[in-house]
């Protein structure tokens, strides 16, 4: 395992068909539709769509963290090393959470335990997957914290999570997340609690940690601005399905979903001036509450037409390497 | 933290005081002459105005307040007009039943209850939540002393398992002191047993939903660790509330169950001197209880500072 890892085109996650539903009083919502990706060993993919539309519920169907009593992945495999999570028992899985796949979540502020100091929280994730002892454990998380830059990391050890900033916090996160060395880490909109300078820190901090350790990075977030500075591969989420994936200079140079353009014309730009209102997407999104014919996007389309709302759409190459789930992606690439 | 204990020993002061006041216009303030009673029905009003100026009654009320306090401060806490000797002693001769059933019952309605809490609330909506939570009400529900005579009738006059009523001192063996213990324990478990439970379930479901579960969750923590190491330190602080007001609690119930189990301690004691009319040991049991209710409030605030590292006094 000491042998360096090459950026090669090894799979290291392959999720096929996943499909998830959330059980309420009466209905039933089919927050993923579906969906089929890989990642890459090394690489950092993007994943990125508006709120509601299936990336944090991709990210704990993973790895099995999603609310027994109201959600079910249905349908679908995740492989990961020869195997398919959705198979393991509860055991296996525990073995696997933290330490081959860890993750990282939106609220830095909540995530950590009040009542153990942060050492405490860091060394527990090394002991549950090492033998280490607990003066072996708390060593390697006063080490991680160096790693993650936080200053004076003996003193912060003993530090419970009421006294770190909440970029401190998710740097303790991050030290949290890598105790193991994981092939991949998930990380759930990272930065979208964090004041926009801590943002920026904490972005260059996970880049730079991903190239030292060579750890895959699942990057799930609503700013493409993020996903431009840090991600390899992007996939675009709509209604619980992918509607576009493409290498990430693929994506901004030929979007060729018209939701995805629309994200993108939403975004601000220094370049095009100053603009009176940004553009948005008209319409909302669709409820997941009853099935939905055609494309989802349909509704809201400026390029609908009969076919959009009768069959939908399946994500197909439009370009090599570039797949898009519209009717009309050529097009939609050219407009 | 020591200005905060200062502080809050003052406001102990203040308290007791209050409660001084109130115990001591009990007595004043009760229909009947106190010297009267003293005396009996057949007194003389020689003999009863002899009482009075034994006792200092014909003095100014806040002389006698201050005069009594006095008397509590070194120790004396009057004397019985029953049984004619000192408070004191007559409470002490009935603390062993008393410390012995309190003690025995907290222990088991706080390991019952919280681990029933916890049982419940990790399989919230389940079946065994659906029985605990039945059982709670049940228990929460049914007064002390039906509890009692339904588990006489039950163990001890139908199954024989058990003594009927009585109490052994512990210096006669472990063994017979425990045997009559275990239904008195029982029944005034039940009712903390489910208010334990009960608050144990909530504080605990409110903690499982937290981020930092999910966050333990992805680490791979078991749930072992997740539910007795990540969510009940967290849901420490009411369940030590809970614990604290129970066992400050345990003395009315303490009564009822010595009197139905035929205990010689406090509680009968307290009973049989309402009956008797005898107020200096209604008094001395009073000002005692209000004191140990206030030093176990004080002990359950600092103990929060062990639970919750950001509660700082």
């Amino acid at each position: 395992m000491q042998m360096h890892k090459t950026l090669g085109d090894e799979v290291l996650l392959d999720v096929r068909d996943l499909e998830t539903h959330f059980y309420g009083d009466e209905s039933v919502t089919r927050a993923l539709g579906g969906i089929s990706f890989q990642v890459k060993r090394g690489e950092t993919l993007g994943v990125v769509g508006e709120s509601g539309c299936g990336k944090s519920v991709t990210a704990l169907s993973i790895l099995r963290l999603l609310p027994k009593l109201t959600a079910k992945t249905v349908g679908g495999e995740v492989r990961f090393g020869g195997r398919d999570l959705l198979k393991l028992s509860e055991r296996e899985m525990r073995g696997i959470r933290g330490n081959r796949i860890a993750m990282i979540f939106q609220e830095p502020m909540t995530s950590l335990n009040p009542v153990y100091t942060v050492g405490h929280q860091i060394a527990e994730a090394v002991q549950i997957h090492t033998k280490a002892t607990k003066s072996e454990a708390m060593a390697k998380a006063q080490e991680l914290l160096r790693l993650v830059r936080i200053a004076d990391p003996e003193r912060r050890v003993k530090n419970y999570p009421h006294e770190m900033s909440g970029g401190m916090r998710q740097r303790a996160m991050i030290a949290m997340a890598l105790a193991c060395s994981p092939e991949l880490l998930i990380a759930d909109e990272p930065t979208t609690a964090l004041d926009v300078t801590i943002q920026a820190q904490i972005l260059r901090l996970v880049v730079e940690l991903k190239e030292r350790t060579g750890t895959a990075v699942m990057f799930i977030t609503h700013d493409l601005g993020v996903v431009a500075e840090t991600c390899q591969r992007v996939i675009v989420m709509y209604a619980g399905r992918i509607v576009e994936q493409a290498s990430v200079v693929d994506l901004f140079a030929r979007p060729s979903h018209p939701y995805t353009q629309g994200l993108m014309r939403s975004v601000p730009d220094r370049r095009r001036g100053r603009q009176r209102r940004l553009p948005e997407i008209p319409g909302i999104v669709p409820s997941l509450r009853e099935p939905i014919v055609g494309c989802s996007f349909a509704p809201r389309c400026p390029f609908a037409i009969d076919i959009c709302r009768e069959k939908t759409p399946i994500l197909r190459d439009v370009l090599p390497g570039h797949g898009a789930a519209c009717w009309r992606a050529e097009e939609v690439m050219g407009a | 933290m020591t200005a905060y204990i200062l502080r809050r020993i003052v406001s102990t002061i203040a308290v007791m005081v209050m409660v001084g006041i109130f115990v001591f216009l009990l007595l004043r303030l009760a229909p009947g002459d106190p010297a009267a009673i003293i005396a009996g029905k057949s007194a003389t009003a020689e003999m009863i105005a002899g009482i009075r100026e034994r006792l200092g009654l014909n003095d100014p009320m806040p002389v006698q307040f201050i005069r009594w306090v006095g008397d509590m401060l070194s120790g004396d806490f009057g004397t019985s007009i029953f049984a004619g000797r000192p408070v004191l002693e007559l409470i002490a001769q009935r603390l062993e039943p008393t410390i012995s059933l309190s003690i025995v019952t907290m222990i088991l309605s706080v390991t019952v209850g919280v681990s029933f809490g916890i049982l419940a609330a990790w399989r919230a909506g389940g079946l065994v939540d659906r029985i605990l939570t039945a059982f709670a009400t049940l228990g929460f529900s049914v007064p002390v002393f039906v509890i009692g005579f339904f588990l006489i009738y039950l163990f001890a006059i139908s199954a024989h398992w058990l003594p009927v009523q009585g109490y052994k001192p512990i210096g006669q063996g472990l063994g017979p002191w425990f045997v009559h213990l275990i239904l008195p324990t029982l029944t005034l478990s039940l009712a903390y047993i489910a208010f334990i439970a009960r608050i144990a379930r909530a504080s605990m479901l409110e903690v499982l939903s937290e981020d930092y579960m999910r966050t333990a969750a992805a680490k791979g923590a078991s749930s072992y660790a997740m539910l007795f190491h990540h969510a009940l330190k967290n849901a420490g602080a009411p369940i030590l509330t809970v614990i604290g007001l129970s066992f400050a609690g345990l003395i009315g119930g303490v009564v009822i169950t010595e009197t139905v189990f035929n205990i010689p301690g406090v509680g009968r004691l307290v009973v049989d001197a309402i009956n008797n009319r005898d107020y200096p040991i209604i008094q001395g049991v009073l000002i005692l209880v209000s004191g140990l209710y206030v030093l176990i409030n004080l002990a359950v605030d600092l103990s929060y500072t062990l639970v919750d590292p950001r509660i700082r006094y």
